[in-house]
């Protein structure tokens, strides 16, 4: 019993409340109750995704365009499992390059001739794309957590802070990233002048402009938090005449967890928004890049190719925000009043 | 016992001197203390009693260095007070706890910012050893939400002692318990307070608690006018021996007596403070809607 009760929680903690009815009727909790429930989470979703399938499939079937036909459910998947099939293929073609590579040195090696080591050079499939829309959406919120969050507790802290502060982050809250971006190229480029780069330019740009852009929901929720912590709390802090620093990490910092968290999840919301269109106008690999040179290319498997780059944009963005659900509950945990 | 000079005995280690505190400005400006003088002697458990919303939190919050008065001055040990510090343990209303920390956490915050150049051994001993102090090292690795109301209050109690302060102030500690566990920790408080000989100033508005625990009791006055803010014009000693227990004092004479003493005080006081202000509630506006025109049916006012 204590068993199931502590799976329900970790399940809810993880924001995965719609498993919750399945445990429950494994251990036999009011059947009736768990299938209505079922139904209601799960039934009910599905009804309305095949309709949404239904509808599209009706439509798609009597849009013609200058590439052909809008591609159906079908085609779209017909085309997801092509890019699959695409990648297994381009990895089978490296590792039998790299054999031969490795046999060839082993050759040269034994007759005394000088060996260069030689990278293999394929084109990005369409999961190392997702690979680096990802990574570079993770460099991005990296960013923008490590100028957002002291700036937020410094804004929240101090009154006079945030009233200067305040003008400056309603001025940049609503840029688009469009607008950064090509600053952010040039800046780039300018400076960041490194004989042998630990990053691509590209890669830099596109995450600093993602920075750019999901910084400012982080700053305001960690001010609002900041400001809204209990006065006695910070009372103690004055009576134990705690340092700064330990006034932060043990008082500060733990009691605007919620308010960070709240903040971060919308972050990254706006940060893998901002990213695609980024990617595509910076050219950097990745989900927009795969998008702008299907259109680019024009080929009759372009719809369908970019409506699977669309599913997979929206299912890592749900993804991602189911996770920060699942931190942000884990932080609340411990911060009710007591 | 009639009331007596507002100085204790000895040396005072706290002082307030003429201290007059307002909140808000204009319009809205509420005076909360006039010219309140109090002096508080080394060893002495002084109890602050009063109605609510006399400025028994706002006083107690001066004489730890929490806020700072308008006029006059407060003092620690002869010196101007200069902000909080460790010295002076302070029991919160609402306890303050930290939620996302353990009971011991809590407590281990005191003890570290007081002992910081212990070793971390010592430390943890420490921390330990004043769990224990208010019976809660069963508790110790539970949160405060896990905890009872007069487990709270203990912990509570537990940091302000962590400090090992030589003076605690207490603001209403026990006021949010039910009467058993009040009755208890009021047990424990004197135990404490007699074992470890610290200066206390417990504010409260439960006279017996403040009877069965102080060597002097000090009433809170309100104001005689809304202007002005409340002040303090009499002390009744209490010289009753320690231990005491609770149940004897209620058959205690000198006890009965002190305690007929300050409830008639306090009773005056108020009936003086309702004299002064006979209008406190607004009058009505009249009922009967005024019409302009004759004609129009009476329920439609202006």
């Amino acid at each position: 019993m204590a068993l199931k009760e502590r799976i329900v929680r970790g399940l809810e903690m993880c924001g995965l409340d719609v498993v919750v009815p399945f445990v429950r009727l494994a251990a036999r909790e009011e059947p009736a109750e768990q299938g209505r429930q079922i139904a209601l989470s799960l039934g009910a979703p599905a009804v309305a995704f095949a309709l949404f399938l239904l509808a599209w499939g009706a439509v798609a079937a009597r849009l013609e365009t200058s590439i052909g036909a809008v591609p159906g459910p079908a085609q779209v998947v017909a085309a997801a499992r092509g890019l699959a099939a695409e990648h297994r293929a381009e990895r089978a073609r490296e590792a039998e390059f790299m054999l031969r590579m490795q046999e060839r040195k082993a050759k040269a090696i034994e007759s005394g001739r000088l060996w260069k080591e030689r990278h293999y050079s394929g084109s990005p499939t369409y999961l190392d794309q997702i690979a680096t829309s990802l990574r570079t959406v993770f460099a991005g919120f990296v960013i923008a957590s490590l100028i957002a969050i002291p700036l937020g507790i410094l804004c929240g802290t101090s009154a006079t802070v945030y009233a200067a502060v305040n003008p400056l982050i309603q001025l940049f809250r609503p840029v688009s990233p469009l607008a950064w971006l090509p600053i952010v190229m040039i800046v780039v480029s300018a400076t960041y002048t490194s004989a042998d780069p630990w990053f691509e330019k590209s890669f830099v740009s596109s995450a600093i402009t993602v920075a750019l852009c999901s910084l400012w929901p982080t700053l305001v929720n960690t001010a609002v938090g900041v400001a809204a912590i209990d006065k006695d709390h910070l009372n103690v802090a004055r009576v134990l005449r705690l340092p700064f620093t330990t006034r932060v990490r043990k008082i500060v910092i733990p009691a605007s967890l919620p308010y960070i968290f709240t903040g971060l999840r919308l972050s990254l919301g706006v940060g893998w928004m901002v990213l695609i269109a980024a990617e595509m106008l910076a050219q950097n690999p990745g989900l927009g890049k795969f998008v702008w040179d299907m259109f680019q290319n024009g080929s009759p498997e372009t719809l369908a190719r970019i409506a699977v780059a669309v599913f997979t944009i929206g299912g890592i963005g749900f993804a991602l925000d189911r996770c920060m659900i699942a931190l942000q509950r884990l932080a609340s945990r411990d911060a009710a009043i007591a | 016992m009639t009331p007596r000079s507002l100085s204790g005995a000895g040396k005072p280690l706290l002082e307030l001197r003429g201290v007059a505190k307002h909140y808000g400005e204009g319009a809205r400006r509420a005076s909360v203390l006039s010219d309140v003088s109090l002096s508080i002697a080394e060893g002495e458990f002084v109890a602050v009693v009063g109605f609510s919303g006399t400025g028994k939190t706002t006083l107690v919050n001066l004489l730890a260095g929490l806020t700072t008065p308008d006029a006059g001055e407060v003092s620690l040990r002869g010196e101007p007070m200069r902000g909080p510090g460790p010295d002076r343990g302070f029991v919160f209303q609402s306890y303050a706890l930290l939620p996302w920390m353990t009971v011991l956490e809590n407590v281990r915050l005191a003890v570290d910012a007081v002992w910081g150049r212990r070793s971390r051994g010592e430390r943890e001993l420490r921390a330990r050893e004043i769990v224990a102090l208010v019976g809660l090292s069963h508790a110790s690795e539970k949160r405060p939400r896990e905890l009872s109301g007069g487990m709270r209050q203990r912990v509570a109690l537990a940091r302000a002692l962590a400090q090992d302060p030589a003076i605690l102030l207490l603001d209403e500690p026990l006021g949010a318990l039910d009467a058993l566990t009040r009755a208890n920790l009021q047990r424990q408080l004197a135990g404490i307070a007699l074992r470890q000989r610290k200066t206390v100033v417990l504010v409260t508005n439960d006279i017996d608690e403040a009877l069965l625990l102080a060597d002097r009791v000090v009433p809170l006055e309100p104001g005689a006018s809304p202007g002005v803010g409340s002040r303090i014009r009499a002390s009744f000693s209490v010289a009753l021996p320690r231990p005491r227990d609770r149940t004897a004092l209620n058959h205690d004479i000198e006890f009965r007596k002190l305690r007929n003493e300050l409830t008639s005080h306090l009773l005056a006081l108020a009936a003086r403070r309702r004299a002064a202000r006979p209008t406190d509630v607004p009058p009505l506006p009249p009922l009967e809607p005024r019409l302009r025109n004759a004609g129009l049916p009476r329920l439609v006012a202006r």
